[in-house]
């Protein structure tokens, strides 16, 4: 009879290297059958069950330290038991060791992880009643300066003409040399985001590509490269004329007649049509996210001139309480993102928070800041490339799986040429030490870092230990 | 006037030449339209005077009336049914190229002596002879123009020069103002527009790339001028021709001067490595075999161009061609224009009259397909690029952990230090000799890539033991021709310099490869050669290689030469020698004789799929039956659906392997989860189920060139509804394979041909009607038939690797055909050395009929059984199972029998479900004869 029942089968069928049972229970020593499950008793050491399809099949098991898989005479496997067993109880010991020192950091860093809890909590507190009086003192301010302004205006009232049409002219000059400045910075700042970005794009790009697209960027690139270079030759000589002086420039400014400020200068001309240029090769690239918000940066900070000194005593004290204001608002924020970060279900990996961890993997050396972003930095140039921000656990789908506090997620690092964001999942083993053990790219930008911490060692040493040391580790 | 209009279609015209870009393309083009107009004579007449005939060779002279150059011709009648023919100048300037022979034949092929010179009537116009045991094949040479038919039975099968096209550009001085060769003018089909062209405009035209080209901006100096050879070819009666791979076209070929369907220009070989290369398209790939192959019912024939210089092919096909006796209706006939840039004529047909017959006469000429060993059609696990030795062995381990079997894991070009062949990239592969014991233990092998290019760098030892032997690659200017490729700046060794040829293969032993172990096998890339920085990403015609030969001379049998030495040094790095495995990317005439070839670098997705059939059965017949596609396509990333549909084809054809472009996700069998999981593994045990199947399909390969996926026209030489049939095909005679190769597909049209049963090779239930039926499709399978009258060796049990099957029992399974018989044969032997050379192998014959089931044996008397040492070694490998379809008359007692011990009978168990009947554990060992009765 077949174990499940399925058929009745003479004596002489088993084992007679033929399947007869659909649950392979005819033939415990052989091959035939598909399903079937080979019994070595490995005396020494731990017995086995192997799978029949590993039976007579030219191979020694490693399961099967006796060599009683391999007796059809094709193969001559020595039983090494003994020593395996021996082995083994060796590293299982070693093992023990490892995850009770193990456990022991662990329960450190859950200590770590409350205290800090319970201080963050505190500082918290403290910091909701230091902005309770910081906003007071913000508006006693606000009402203290609109007064200083009514004031001066009932002054001004009468000695308009005083201020010269000049003064006026002087003024906007001035902001306008100021956003021009702003500009130009601004400009060259996205001019050499973009010399990084093609550099990169030639630096990384596949020449097994013959993509006339991209071999006619990098050429050109190259020339537009030299161009720039000898340009900044020239350049040279005529910024050590010194360095413009706004003042002079303002002085010389009144000098000059009225200026019909309306129409935009040529120079504004050329770099507006730059940036729509510009943008439309953010645009064509996908690169938009990286670079366009710098160019949405307002700076103009609203101020007319001409105020008394009451007046700007009291706006500034102004702004310092709102300044103040906002560096504890800071300072909450800081802590409740903190306080809100998942730590695991003790907290045990809050000590770990924002500490770095390098690894020197050849080519690159690979950095991971923990609940921070991941680097690769080139051994050769030192050329830096950000692999990604954490962005979550993800052993499991669910929190209340073991596994969940076992992988993280590191994601939108920079773009690949051709590829998707750069990203890195950490899987984490328990070991008594925080050390990354192994950097690898199995797919293009998807990095796996392997990384050894006692923050998932199992804390009780004890119930877990008989489980898992058998096949985790052999 | 006539006008084209270019029509261009092509993703990266530009990076490759049309025949219009093509100088020696244009001008014999030209010569064709000139030669098809009107009033033209061919200008080559025979010397009368001067033909002889002795020893199987008639040759004499030739003269071209209009410019007075001579040339030698000679036309061998060949022992198997075969004709050669050589055109030569008489008086070259300097010798023309003529060692292309040295490359693809075995040896020198052998004249017969069976034939008789036919008298005399109207002596003065032609010369004729028959051949032949019954003299029924004849070759006539007319003299005035000078053209040749071949007939058998008086039917012309194949002529030459009959349009007169022949064409033979003899080396010249540039200087020399009476030798310009006689051209006429192509219009330009380069303008986009119609336009008119003045007499200036055409001289002009007329000497454009004479003596120097331009492509892309790279210059051809061309220091010999026009030195292109061109001949029509005709199959009158013939309406379908196959063959003169590599192309992404119909296997029955497509017409190439415009027309229905037809492409606009010639069929090219020129060994290129295209990027992203496109379907349905004459242009040019990896690999080239100028071998033609003409069918029809009754009979066919087949040419060899041998010339491995640039080489284009025109096809047109005639519905009415009464030039031909016999076939003055509308018989199809197709007239084909073959052209190459440099070198001699030196052309053999064969003369069939089976497709069988063609290949075994081909085979004979350049050498049949090596016998592999037997891991080597196994499952292929490939990846640009497995990153370092703990990747290797996790996916080693996936394979097991997922009980999926498979033989080889690969190596691509990042497991090298800097794309130095032949070194390690120590950080990720610190022993890698390790590495490959770990895999080997377990009855698998590795391979690694080695590319032709050689980086430059003094402190690389290959690059400095080459350039010290001087055995680089020279430019026109006789520097080492440096060029770009993986590793940067590169030199190119000659592998056609036989100095080259010694020192690579010591390359290969085991104390000179550091890190390889007898587990370790090779892969050939890029070896068209790939040269990222030169013109068609190839070398330049203009190297100079060894006795100062052009490249463009020799071009497209370069890669087949740095193939054949690495193969060597897999056979010499062992003693006793072991067989090589050496992959290939690019091809020729004789690489059969060295290893598989595969398809480059396709696409994941399904039209590339689909392509895969064509292109391969195109290849089989082409000499070459050891081929395949990269299963889930090498660019982009496949739809799990797409990735099965491609396992379940791939493991029906020949060379079997996963292999992706570094920029793709990771694809291998068990990461898209269930049910694909599921299906791959099925798919790739059914290979594994199959190995001696296709085993003894390749050794037979070996001996008689059959191919081993063989199209429907070649099974079913009679039946014109299979002549162009591409999307279904066989695996030997007896497995009848539909790939699916769409999305979403539920069912399918299989085309039964011929009266045959057939029987579902899954669930062994019988096919219901014949011609076109439309079955039912499953995501877990593709339709595959047993064809009624064979029988299939199959091994059943699961094992990890083909090795770990060694000695496994056997099931047979024996398809009835409508008579009640069925025969098969098994070849088996050590899957590894070359002892079977010596008769150390098994080969059994299975026949069925009358209720007798035989196994006897096909060995020859090398040795006898009890000094076969395969024999001896495995004397107790079994039948487990046998299992009988489409039996007539169910039997009431089975009795089997050693023939040498017929007074031992014993009854049989077995089981009848329906009328299929299954022999229980017969346990008869496979390596002696014996009888199985079946009593009613």
């Amino acid at each position: 009879m077949c174990l499940d029942g399925s058929a009745t089968i003479p004596y002489e069928s088993i084992n007679d290297d033929y399947c007869d049972c659909a649950d392979g229970s005819d033939e415990p020593g052989t091959s035939a059958c598909p399903n079937g499950k080979f019994y070595c008793t490995n005396a020494g050491h731990i017995p086995s069950y192997i799978s029949s399809k590993l039976v007579n099949d030219g191979v020694c098991e490693p399961e099967c330290c006796d060599g009683s898989d391999e007796y059809d005479g094709k193969i001559e496997c020595p039983n090494i038991c003994e020593k395996v067993g021996a082995e083994h109880r060796k590293l299982a010991e070693q093992l023990a060791k490892k995850r009770a020192e193990g456990a022991r950091i662990k329960r450190e860093y859950i200590q770590h992880g409350e205290k800090l809890k319970i201080q963050l909590e505190s500082e918290l507190n403290r910091l909701k009643n230091v902005l309770e009086s910081a906003k007071i003192k913000v508006s006693e301010r606000e009402v203290a300066l609109k007064k200083a302004q009514e004031k001066e205006e009932k002054e001004e009232k009468g000695k308009v003409e005083s201020t010269t049409k000049d003064q006026v002219r002087i003024q906007k000059y001035r902001e306008k040399i100021r956003t021009l400045q702003e500009r130009e910075e601004r400009l060259r700042d996205q001019v050499n985001t973009l010399l990084d970005i093609l550099k990169n794009m030639k630096k990384d790009h596949n020449p097994n590509y013959h993509d006339m697209a991209v071999k006619t960027a990098i050429k050109g690139y190259d020339e537009l490269v030299e161009e720039y270079e000898s340009e900044m030759e020239e350049n040279m000589e005529f910024d050590q004329e010194g360095e413009i002086d706004e003042d002079e420039i303002i002085e010389e400014a009144s000098q000059v007649p009225e200026i019909d400020m309306s129409p935009p200068s040529l120079s504004e001309r050329i770099s507006d049509a730059f940036l729509t240029l510009y943008n439309d090769f953010l645009e064509t690239f996908g690169l938009s996210e990286y670079v366009i918000h710098k160019s949405e940066r307002q700076f103009s900070k609203s101020s007319s001139g001409g105020k008394s000194k009451e007046v700007i005593a009291a706006f500034d004290a102004y702004d310092k309480a709102e300044e103040e204001k906002k560096n504890i608002e800071n300072d909450l924020e800081e802590i409740n993102k903190k306080l809100a970060k998942d730590y695991g279900t003790k907290r045990e990996f809050a000590k770990l928070d924002d500490e770095c961890f390098n690894h020197d993997a050849g080519e690159y050396t690979y950095t991971v800041c923990m609940f921070g972003k991941a680097t690769q930095k080139s051994n050769k140039d030192h050329a830096s490339t950000h692999l990604g921000y954490f962005k979550k656990w993800i052993g499991a789908e669910s929190k209340g799986d073991y596994k969940y506090y076992t992988a993280q997620l590191y994601d939108h690092g920079t773009r690949c040429w051709n590829g998707p964001d750069r990203s890195v999942k950490l899987y984490l083993e328990c070991d008594t030490e925080n050390k990354i053990l192994s950097v690898t790219e199995p797919e293009k930008c998807e990095y796996i870092i392997k990384m050894t911490t006692p923050a998932i060692c199992p804390e009780n040493v004890e119930g877990n230990k008989n489980k898992k040391s058998n096949h985790e580790e052999l | 006037m006539v006008v084209t209009i270019l029509v261009v279609s092509a993703v990266k015209p530009q990076d490759f030449r049309t025949c219009a870009q093509t100088s020696f393309c244009r001008r014999n083009r030209a010569y064709a339209d000139k030669a098809t107009s009107g009033s033209f004579i061919s200008p080559y007449n025979v010397i009368k005077d001067t033909i002889n005939i002795e020893d199987g060779i008639i040759s004499g002279e030739l003269i071209n009336t209009e410019n007075r150059v001579l040339f030698i011709f000679e036309i061998h009648i060949l022992i198997n049914n075969s004709v050669r023919i050589r055109i030569n100048e008489k008086n070259p300037l300097k010798p023309r190229y003529d060692r292309v022979k040295y490359w693809s034949l075995i040896q020198e092929p052998s004249n017969t002596l069976e034939y008789t010179e036919n008298s005399i009537n109207g002596k003065d116009m032609f010369t004729s002879l028959s051949f032949g045991i019954d003299r029924n094949h004849k070759v006539i040479i007319y003299h005035t123009p000078f053209h040749i038919e071949l007939l058998i039975n008086d039917v012309p099968i194949i002529t030459f020069n009959n349009r007169g096209f022949f064409n033979f550009e003899h080396l010249r001085k540039k200087d020399d103002p009476v030798n310009k060769p006689e051209l006429v003018i192509q219009p330009d089909i380069n303008a986009e527009e119609a336009e008119i062209q003045t007499e200036e405009e055409k001289e002009e035209k007329q000497e454009e790339g004479l003596w120097e080209e331009t492509f892309n901006g790279k210059i051809d100096s061309k220091p010999n001028g026009p030195e292109s050879i061109g001949l029509d070819i005709s199959f009158p009666g013939f309406g379908h021709v196959y063959g003169i791979p590599e192309h992404t076209t119909t296997l029955s070929l497509k017409e190439t001067r415009g027309g229905d369907g037809g492409y606009n220009d010639p069929y090219r070989l020129y060994n290129l490595d295209v990027f992203e290369y496109d379907l349905d398209s004459p242009t040019a790939l990896y690999g080239s075999i100028p071998f033609m192959l003409a069918h029809r019912k009754g009979a066919s024939a087949a040419i060899l161009w041998l010339n491995a210089a640039e080489t284009w092919i025109d096809i047109v096909k005639s519905k009415d061609d009464k030039s031909f006796l016999g076939f003055g209706k509308a018989t199809p006939s197709t007239h084909t224009h073959w052209f190459s840039e440099s070198g001699i004529i030196d052309v053999f047909a064969f003369l069939g009259p089976t497709t069988s017959d063609i290949f075994e006469q081909y085979g004979s000429l350049t050498g049949f397909t090596a016998l592999p060993q037997s891991f080597a059609i196994g499952y292929h696990q490939c990846r640009w690029n497995y990153l370092n030795q703990r990747d290797v062995a996790e996916v080693d381990a996936g394979f097991d952990e997922n009980d999926i079997p498979y033989d080889v894991i690969w190596l691509d070009i990042e497991h090298t230090d800097g794309k130095k062949y032949f070194t390690w990239d120590k950080t990720k592969f610190s022993d890698p000799e390790k590495m490959q014991k770990d895999i080997g233990r377990k009855g698998r092998k590795m391979v690694t890539i080695v590319d032709p290019h050689v980086k430059r760098d003094d402190n690389y030892y290959i690059y400095k033991e080459a350039k010290d032997l001087d055995i680089l690659i020279k430019d026109k200017d006789g520097k080492a021709f440096d060029g770009w490729c993986w590793p940067g700046s590169s030199v190119y060794p000659d592998w056609t310099n036989p100095k080259a040829q010694d020192w690579f293969v010591k390359k290969f032993a085991f104390d000179q490869y550091e890190g390889s172990t007898e587990y370790l096998f090779i892969w050939n890339d890029m070896n068209e050669p790939a040269v990222f920085s030169g013109p068609e990403i190839t070398a330049p015609k203009d190297l100079i290689h060894y006795e100062g030969w052009e490249h463009r001379n020799l071009h497209n049998l370069f890669g087949m030469a740095f193939h054949a030495a690495t193969s060597q040094g897999l056979i010499n790095r062992t003693n006793p020698n072991h067989r090589p495995f050496v992959l290939s990317r690019s091809f020729f005439v004789g690489s059969q004789r060295f290893g598989p070839i595969w398809t480059g670098d396709n696409f994941a997705k399904w039209d590339h799929l689909a392509a895969s059939s064509p292109m391969l059965l195109t290849i089989g017949i082409s000499g070459i039956p050891f081929s395949g596609a990269d299963v889930g396509g090498f660019f982009g990333n496949p739809e799990p659906e797409l990735l099965v549909r491609w396992y379940q084809t791939g493991a029906f054809q020949p060379f079997f392997r996963g292999h992706a472009h570094i920029d793709t996700k990771r694809r291998e069998p068990w990461l898209f989860g269930e049910p694909y999981t599921s299906y791959i593994r099925d798919a790739i045990r059914q290979r594994y189920i199959l190995l001696p199947f296709w085993y003894t399909l390749f050794q037979e390969a070996s001996t008689n060139g059959m191919p081993i996926i063989r199209p429907m026209f070649v099974v079913f030489p009679d039946n014109e509804e299979t002549f162009a049939m591409e999307d279904q095909y066989f695996v030997g005679n007896s497995l009848l394979v539909k790939p699916i190769t769409s999305q979403g597909q539920t069912s399918t049209e299989v085309y039964f041909a011929g009266k045959d049963i057939y029987y579902d090779y899954y669930t062994f239930k019988k096919v219901q009607g014949s011609g076109k039926v439309r079955v039912d499709v499953l995501m877990n399978k593709i339709p595959v038939f047993l064809r009624g009258g064979s029988i299939i060796p199959r091994r059943q049990r699961f094992r990890r690797s083909s090795l770990a099957m060694y000695s496994d029992p056997f099931t047979l399974i024996v398809a009835l055909n409508k008579k009640g018989e069925a025969t098969g044969t098994l070849y088996l032997d050590d899957g590894k050395s070359y002892e079977y050379q010596k008769g150390h192998y098994i080969y059994r014959k299975f026949n069925f009929t009358s209720g007798k089931f035989t196994s006897t044996s096909l060995n020859n008397d090398q040795v006898q059984n009890d000094e076969n040492n395969y024999i001896r070694s495995n004397k107790f490998i079994k039948i487990e199972r046998i299992i009988i379809l489409g039996i007539d008359k169910l039997p009431k007692k089975i009795i089997g029998y050693y023939n040498d011990l017929i007074d031992d009978k014993k009854e049989l168990e077995f089981k009848i479900s329906k009328d299929i009947v299954i022999i229980r554990n017969p346990k008869l060992l496979i390596s002696n004869d014996w009888t199985i009765e079946f009593v009613n």
